[in-house]
């Protein structure tokens, strides 16, 4: 991994059209401004490892054999008029 | 085209069904393609089946049927990926986690919904930024409050 040592209002520049400036530091938190193009997605990195575990966790699942039992339940106190 | 999966074995499958995931989904960055195979429960549950590796495939819903006011909240821009700018023209699945030992306890990622252009056959994972979109809803009470009127 590239470390850059950076002040506030420094920036890097990634692929010619992402800049990250640091805006602001105060103790442990940094502030960091994200120029890039619209289409590209940003994310808290936190998040997006949360996602990844749970895609992982999700990619093990079964589907209960007792689904509609399940389904039907839950769904006694419904009241919907388009049930199928 | 003959593809192997996790759940149905070797199948057939039209290959104008196949959805393209440009960017994977989170965690399996590196498979693109899958196809959605209705499950033999005939619950409207699908499974995302990824045609790149057989042991992989999501269970999903369509959130349109079971999660209608489930409106996930993504930048138009982002949409770009999937050649539309607009979110109503993608259709939105949902990834369920069961866990085996207690599948009454079943979530619903809200959080991480999939975005698919059904015209393109373009699909990818995006980020809702809506709070209230946790990424562990229990699957069945929320289905509950999102039938009520």
């Amino acid at each position: 991994m590239l470390i850059l040592a950076r002040k506030t209002n420094e920036s890097i520049i990634i692929n010619d059209n992402i800049e990250i400036l640091i805006v602001d530091v105060k103790g442990d938190q940094v502030k960091v401004g994200i120029k890039a193009p619209r289409d590209v997605r940003v994310y808290r990195g936190e998040i997006y490892a949360e996602i990844q575990k749970e895609n992982i966790e999700a990619s093990k699942s079964e589907l209960p054999k007792d689904i509609q039992n399940l389904l039907k339940k839950k769904g006694q106190n419904k009241k919907s008029p388009d049930d199928k | 085209m003959r593809v192997n999966t996790k759940r149905f074995g070797e199948i057939n499958i039209e290959t104008d069904k196949i959805i393209d995931f440009p960017e994977g989904i989170f965690a399996f960055e590196q498979f693109h393609r899958y196809i959605l195979l209705a499950t033999k429960e005939d619950t409207e549950f699908y499974w995302l089946q990824c045609i790149d590796d057989p042991g992989l495939a999501f269970l999903v819903v369509n959130a349109a049927i079971h999660l209608p006011r489930y409106k996930p909240q993504i930048d138009n821009e982002y949409l770009s990926l999937l050649g539309v700018n607009d979110i109503s023209k993608t259709e939105c699945w949902l990834i369920l986690t069961i866990p085996s030992n207690e599948p009454g306890h079943m979530t619903v990622n809200l959080q991480g919904p999939l975005l698919i252009n059904p015209e393109k056959k373009a699909g990818a994972q995006f980020i809702s930024v809506d709070e209230t979109h946790t990424i562990r809803a229990p699957f069945l009470e929320y289905m509950q409050t999102q039938g009520q009127t």
